[in-house]
């Protein structure tokens, strides 16, 4: 029997912001041993848990759509999945839903972000022909025009909600976007990630 | 941390502008959140050093679960923070926290510092700073916390004895429960004022209470005497051992961090006390008698912490693991579950004389890993002065195992500056390492191809109370430095071989503290004053600096590193009883300088005079 593919939609939510992705891959680690999922592992000398995750969150942004794929050695229900994790994990991190999955992380084209502050927010720079900012590369800084990674944006209570590229090519960083409002205290919360309508949730 | 729902935004925008936040935030998984309304005592439980290394240690593992199983005691837990969020706090006015409920560590009953080694001693002045705590014990009043401090240090605090209320001297898993339910029923009772406190905590057994013995001291400076203020406590504090390891409390959860840690695994204790008697090694007679536990409940811990934690490793630890009398069904029954769980085994060190085929096999990080021996001494005439009890034909046949097995390093630990060493000894251990070069060539089932590495670490001699070299000065900073430069002379040219050695800068003010006594709080305080902490740490550990503030305090750091101290001379832990006695450390000392070994517990007892403490399972005869 092949394992069984498992997706799990989960939430980061308050401090667990702070844990890098690199992190967060070892405590899954020891997350699935303890919520005893039988989880696949991978052949070899030194094997070790296959797992893939979706869009690595950055530092300093809170989620309620965190996605990661395992595979099951064991067939297990959904309700299995869910509450034997739920019970090993803290209430920053929840697994919401776990399903067989049909589609591929490459088609993930967008995610939708509410960046919130108690500041006031002047909306104009976004609605420039070109929103250029000083993004950080391997070889130093360089200029680069974000707009058309910007898909779309509008105003919520608090701040803004805006539709961003999140693709393996184009994946902008909120924090930018937090950088050309010139907030100084913010929160970032991914909310969803959409496929290429710009509307759809990916599931 | 309070939850983050409840943090003001500028606590928030500072997590998001320091290094690893994650070391600040808590909310682990498997932390204890109790309700305080409650609670009748608030336990902060201190490391003064970073989280990364303090969530490593076993010792706070076990007392934050011990004082944690009180339903009345609430104890949490505190770690220095790192300079840039030091900065942010001094910037802010915030107040160092706890880790559980973010309330300022200034709020709790009582406040413990687990003391691992001298250079963090600035560190625990910092922290209580940071807490807003007066620094001095005589400054505190009725509503400051009671500062704790315990460790391998506290068998001789007197450098630090100024700062801390009590010290718990030996094992304080049931000791430190005691003390608290003290504190709480003198608070119930309304007898509770700090010097009835500290007096009443004096009697128990195990607690060192330095304001309640006043020290003398003679004109050269050395220590005349101590007396206790009053007649109920006890003339010298008898450390605490717990009898029996089985039925000792041992963690079945851990806090599990999510940021990486120096040690992300399973610690099993294995065991207590050593049967070697290293005449440099103080771990090796402060943790006196030993003591076992047997291999069916060791594999029951280990299992029910693999259910609870998800860790991958259980490192199996104690101070010299292949002289666990049972280590062959301890390892059998533990592969029984971990290799089919894809768990792996490790062990923090190996005895040379020890290291084996079949060992080797059943140890992943052995088996994978690289190995390192401590032969501690270039020559056989030095190894058995310092009674290491092993051999050049031990290593070299170790060495072949390995080399037979596909290794191609091994790493080999020295100490330079012990005492009888000559340049002779020096150039034994190049001598040594070259050997084990030549040795690779001459296995023939070795990795064909490829050149050996031998490393050679070689830190430098520190003398340290209750051990048989306590008496004996450190070689001088230009000797140590001297015999550095020797050895690497020595090794020159060697493809094959790579030296490491310590900063000897930093042995030095490793030496002074060791052996201080109360004098040098001042030192201490002075050092403080200069902004000095972390001095564990090259990048912050400051050596002129160190000589600056024995200058303002007017101490002479030669004075307790580098002096011979008298053998008949008041030593400043005499206050203390660590088991193994003063004859005992003489006998050793005499031995040394006759290049004369001591057979280990097993073979023969030496008469140290831990067995007067008691417990179960020991090698020791009874009393």
């Amino acid at each position: 029997m092949l394992p069984t593919p498992i997706r799990i939609k989960f939430t980061k939510l308050g401090a667990l912001q702070f844990i890098s992705h690199l992190d967060l891959n070892r405590t899954m680690k020891t997350v699935m041993i303890r919520a005893k999922i039988p989880i696949h592992y991978s052949e070899g000398f030194n094997p070790h848990p296959k797992m893939v995750f979706a869009l690595p969150l950055s530092i300093g942004a809170e989620s309620t759509c965190e996605l990661l794929d395992i595979r099951l050695d064991r067939e297990m229900t959904s309700n299995e999945v869910i509450s034997q994790l739920n019970a090993a994990l803290p209430p920053e991190m929840q697994v919401l839903d776990a399903y067989i999955p049909t589609t591929k992380f490459t088609d993930i084209a967008f995610a939708e972000y509410d960046i919130t502050t108690d500041e006031p927010i002047d909306r104009s720079p976004l609605a420039a022909d070109s929103v250029v900012i000083m993004k950080r590369t391997k070889s130093g800084e360089k200029e680069c025009d974000i707009k058309p990674m910007i898909a779309s944006y509008l105003p919520i209570s608090g701040g803004i909600r805006c539709v961003l590229s999140a693709t393996s090519t184009d994946y902008l960083n909120p924090e930018y976007i937090a950088t050309v409002l010139g907030l100084r205290e913010y929160s970032i919360m991914r909310r969803r990630v959409l496929i290429s309508d710009g509307q759809t949730e990916f599931r | 941390m309070p939850e983050w729902n409840n943090m003001d935004n500028k606590m928030k925008a500072i997590l998001k502008s320091v290094l690893k936040p994650g070391r600040y935030t808590g909310g682990e998984y498997g932390q204890i959140i109790k309700d305080k309304s409650k609670i009748k005592a608030r336990f902060a439980f201190c490391f003064p050093d970073t989280y990364e290394i303090g969530m490593s240690n076993l010792g706070i593992r076990i007392l934050y679960g011990v004082l944690n199983r009180e339903d009345d005691i609430w104890c949490e837990r505190v770690y220095a923070p790192w300079v840039d969020m030091e900065d942010k706090m001094r910037e802010n006015g915030i107040k160092l926290w706890a880790h559980e409920s973010g309330d300022p560590v200034c709020d709790f009953d009582i406040v413990g510092f687990t003391l691992q080694y001298e250079l963090c001693y600035t560190n625990v002045l910092n922290m209580l700073e940071l807490s807003g705590i007066p620094l001095f014990s005589s400054e505190r009043q009725e509503n400051d916390p009671i500062i704790v401090g315990g460790g391998p240090c506290a068998y001789n605090a007197e450098p630090i004895a100024d700062y801390f209320d009590v010290f718990s001297i030996g094992e304080g898993e049931e000791a430190l429960v005691e003390m608290t339910k003290l504190y709480i029923s003198m608070k119930e009772s309304g007898e509770y004022s700090r010097k009835e406190f500290l007096h009443r905590v004096a009697m128990i057994p195990g607690f060192y209470v330095p304001s309640l013995y006043t020290v003398e001291y003679n004109g050269d400076g050395t220590v005349r005497s101590y007396t206790p203020v009053y007649d109920d406590i006890p003339k010298r504090v008898v450390k605490r051992i717990i009898r029996d390891m089985d039925t000792s409390f041992f963690p079945s959860k851990l806090v599990m961090p999510y940021i990486e840690t120096v040690h992300d695994r399973i610690v099993l204790e294995v065991y207590r006390g050593c049967i070697r008697g290293c005449r440099f090694c103080q771990a090796g007679m402060i943790f006196r008698p030993v003591r076992e536990k047997t291999p069916e409940i060791l594999n029951e811990q280990a299992k029910c912490l693999y259910d609870s934690t998800g860790f991958d490793e259980i490192s199996l630890s104690s101070l010299s693991i292949s002289d666990y009398s049972e280590l062959t069904k301890l390892t059998d029954l533990l592969l029984e579950w971990t290799n089919e769980s894809k768990v792996s085994l490790s062990l923090p060190s190996l005895r040379i004389d020890s290291f084996t085929k079949e060992l080797m096999e059943k140890i992943s990080t052995v088996r994978t890993g690289g190995l390192t021996f401590a032969p501690e001494a270039g020559t056989q005439r030095l190894r058995d002065a310092i009674n290491k009890n092993v051999c050049e034909d031990d290593l070299m046949r170790a060495c072949r195992t390995a080399f037979e097995a596909g290794k191609t390093s091994v790493k080999l630990y020295f100490m330079d500056g012990l005492p009888t060493e000559t340049y002779e000894d020096i150039e034994g251990i190049a001598a040594l390492a070259k050997r084990v070069d030549h040795e690779f060539y001459a296995v023939p089932g070795r990795v064909k191809g490829k050149a050996p590495m031998i490393t050679i670490s070689v830190a430098c001699f520190v003398p340290k109370p209750f051990t048989a070299f306590q008496w004996e000065g450190q070689d001088t900073l230009e000797e140590l430095v001297a015999k550095q430069d020797h050895l690497r002379d020595c090794v020159r040219g060697e493809k094959h071989i790579r030296y490491n050695w310590h900063e000897a800068k930093v042995s030095r003010i490793e030496a002074v503290f060791a052996r201080g006594n109360r004098r040098l709080s001042k030192a201490l305080y002075e050092a403080h004053k200069l902004g000095l902490k972390f001095d564990g740490w090259d990048e912050f550990f400051d050596y002129d600096k160190w000589l600056e503030a024995f200058r303002l305090a007017d101490v002479d750091p030669a004075f307790y590193a580098n002096r011979d101290f008298g053998l008949d001379e008041v030593l400043p832990w005499d206050i203390i009883d660590c088991g193994v006695t003063k004859e005992f450390f003489r006998r050793e000392r005499d031995k040394a300088y006759c290049s004369e070994t001591t057979p280990n517990c097993r073979e023969h007892c030496s008469g140290c005079g831990a067995n007067k403490l008691g417990g179960e399972r020991t090698c020791c005869p009874h009393r």
